[in-house]
């Protein structure tokens, strides 16, 4: 009964830190129609922002993930100024991107690891020590910071897309780009703040992420890895999908960790995506491709 | 990806266009003599008595340019955004191994039956993962390499696969004492037929038809072309060859181990892919020839020999998508357009050169392109 606790308890954590890496890439995805494929080194950059201001600059854990935000907002918009935005208009779009935003994430992964070696580095938790709970499940505090933290920043995000002129403008440009180009939105503006949106929440995760996996420059890949199977179960363009994707792909994995070993939790994911594919190609919420085109 | 810009679409006067068909599909023919030359000269180096550790590079990339010329076949001209092949080039290499070491059984046989064990399991792979498109495709194949990876990887040290200490002992081709040579010979011949079989599909019908599904899928499927059926045809051929690649691999090399489906080699592999020639025949070739000696010069500067990899593929997506080959093939043609005819108007020329397909009435094959597609507008 502890054990099932503990691991739904972990599985819901997960889920919402999954829920935040894996919405800026869907919303990317939605706006551009391609994958950011540097999705991860920008989670490990949030990482190490939040590293170099506690340790070089001494600053409070806050200041560091707005910081982290900041530095990888520009960093989004960069990386659309100089490897995607070229490349809009050619027709296989979804492929040179992927590829270019692929050459992106080597370009920072190495620089990190020329700048600041493979070795890993530990970073404090925000909040020290753990929930007094029964049946000894553990959940520490830092935990339910993250979950807090991912879950304010989603009710946000879905008040920016919802709410103000600027979100509207970005699900505007997602669903229909020639309708939205006729209201007077300005498409490249607004795929260059996605791109810095996505990027901000990418780092954001990765400032939480921080304590619990440390900082090196690949802690990304796994995070990319992890967010690419959220984004397609859900459905890539689709921010809803992805949060309840998010969700049960963290409990898939804690569970199945629990039942079958750490060994198994990566395969068993894998194959209850090929499995849910196989049934709904597009994911719970996406429509078909055809269909969003 | 097309050598040659001139837009097939609708709307588009084909008559106007003076390369032949093929060229204007998009893919440069290479030139027989060069290729002949090439061949001729590989196979008389080790003639030359040049060190060992060269014929070794050389070798090594032999089998890069096999898995590529294999891979291209894939991404670049079915547009299918498979990233299992490395984990089929291993499952090749394995299934060799394996039945050499626990059988008995020479290379020789151990490697064709590889070859046929990758192709069954990438006709398994492919019938689930060819019923969605683009990066769904990339996504289920990526997944399944990645099992396999973490199932050899978490295996006993003495259980079947050795684990992440990999597989070892395995027997060679040649006689050990005979040097390097019969091995860079024995890869040389496999690249040619490799090579040859590629090229008969990509200029077969089968290449055509797929040719035809991206230029029109919906014009292709209508004149009776299934996507489902070539896609996987194509894709099991592909990983026939491929094991082929991966058994001669773990026997050249005498071991195998699962740290080669790590993210780096195939990062490295599709890199030279795309900056050769995505979708045309010579780069594969091209591209890992110059990148796997660049690399090789580049190694006294450790890590930012990758830096400069990123940098590279970078520059060549952006500024030349269809590759060194395709950028090549391109300017000869505009160089021999432009000595041979002064007659074709300006603005066509500076259409083609700008290589901006126009999207027909929504029929982006890849499913990709069609939302940052209209960039005339914003212009």
């Amino acid at each position: 009964m502890g054990a099932f606790l503990q691991a739904v308890a972990s599985g819901l954590i997960l889920g919402s830190i999954y829920a935040v890496m894996t919405v800026g890439l869907t919303l990317i995805y939605g706006a551009l129609r391609t994958l950011n494929m540097a999705h991860g080194t920008l989670t490990m950059i949030g990482g190490f922002v939040a590293w170099i201001a506690a340790t070089t600059f001494g600053l409070p854990p806050l200041l560091g993930a707005v910081a982290a935000f900041i530095v990888a907002f520009g960093l989004g918009v960069v990386i659309y100024r100089l490897a995607v935005a070229p490349l809009i208009g050619h027709r296989d779009f979804e492929l040179v991107g992927f590829i270019s935003t692929l050459a992106v994430a080597m370009i920072i992964q190495n620089v990190m690891l020329v700048v600041f070696g493979a070795r890993n580095k530990p970073v404090d938790p925000i909040l020290p020590g753990s929930l007094p709970l029964p049946f000894q499940i553990t959940v520490t505090w830092h935990q339910v910071l993250m979950a807090v933290v991912a879950i304010a920043i989603l009710v946000l995000l879905h008040l920016f897309l919802t709410r103000s002129r600027h979100g509207l403008a970005v699900v505007a440009v997602a669903q229909n780009l020639d309708a939205a180009r006729l209201m007077g939105v300005d498409a490249r503006r607004i795929y260059a703040a996605t791109m810095g949106l996505s990027a901000g929440l990418a780092a954001t995760a990765g400032v939480l992420l921080a304590p619990i996996f440390f900082v090196s420059p690949n802690a990304g890949d796994l995070p990319l890895l992890k967010a690419i199977i959220v984004a397609i179960f859900g459905g890539l363009g689709s921010v809803r999908g992805t949060i309840v994707a998010a969700f049960v792909i963290g409990l898939v994995e804690a569970l199945s960790s629990l039942y079958l070993g750490a060994k198994f939790a990566l395969p068993v994911l894998f194959a209850v995506v090929f499995v849910a594919l196989t049934i709904r190609p597009y994911g719970l919420f996406g429509l078909s491709q055809e269909n969003r085109l | 990806m097309s050598a040659t810009p001139a837009p097939v679409g609708p709307g588009v006067a084909v008559e106007a266009t003076p390369v032949p068909l093929r060229e204007a599909l998009g893919w440069a023919r290479p030139n027989l003599v060069l290729s002949a030359i090439a061949v001729a000269t590989a196979a008389a180096l080790p003639l030359l008595r040049p060190n060992e550790y060269l014929l070794h590079v050389l070798t090594i990339t032999f089998i890069y340019m096999m898995v590529n010329q294999a891979w291209n076949l894939v991404l670049g001209v079915s547009g299918i955004w498979s990233f299992a092949q490395i984990a089929i080039f291993a499952i090749g290499g394995y299934t060799s191994g394996l039945l050499a070491l626990h059988l008995g059984l020479s290379p020789w046989i151990a490697m064709p039956i590889g070859g046929l064990v990758a192709m069954v399991v990438g006709i398994l792979v492919g019938i689930p993962a060819f019923r969605v498109t683009g990066i769904y495709v990339a996504l289920l194949t990526f997944a399944f390499s990645e099992v396999v990876r973490l199932l050899i990887t978490t295996d006993d040290r003495h259980g079947l696969t050795g684990g992440a200490f990999g597989l070892g002992g395995l027997p060679g081709f040649f006689d050990p004492a005979a040097g390097k040579a019969p091995n860079y010979w024995l890869a040389l011949v496999l690249l040619v037929l490799v090579s040859t079989v590629v090229y008969r599909v990509m200029y077969s019908p089968i290449g055509l038809a797929f040719a035809s599904l991206r230029e029109s899928n919906r014009y292709a499927v209508g004149r009776g072309i299934d996507p489902f059926r070539y896609q996987l045809l194509v894709f099991g051929l592909s990983s026939f060859l491929t094991g082929i690649a991966g058994a001669f691999y773990a026997h050249y090399l005498s071991i195998i181990q699962p740290q080669i489906m790590g993210l780096a080699l195939s990062t490295n592999l599709v890199a030279m892919i795309v900056i050769g020639g995505l979708g045309t025949f010579a780069g594969p070739i091209v591209g890992t020839g110059v990148l796997v000696f660049l690399l090789e010069f580049l190694r006294v500067t450790e890590q930012l020999r990758f830096i400069f990899l990123g940098i590279a593929l970078l520059l060549i997506i952006i500024t030349m998508p269809e590759g060194l080959v395709g950028g090549l093939a391109r300017a000869r043609t505009g160089l021999a357009r432009w000595v041979g005819e002064g007659e074709r108007p300006r603005e066509e020329a500076a259409e083609a050169a700008a290589g901006s397909a126009p999207p027909g009435d929504g029929e982006a094959p890849h499913g990709g392109s069609e939302a940052p597609g209209n960039s005339e507008a914003s212009r």
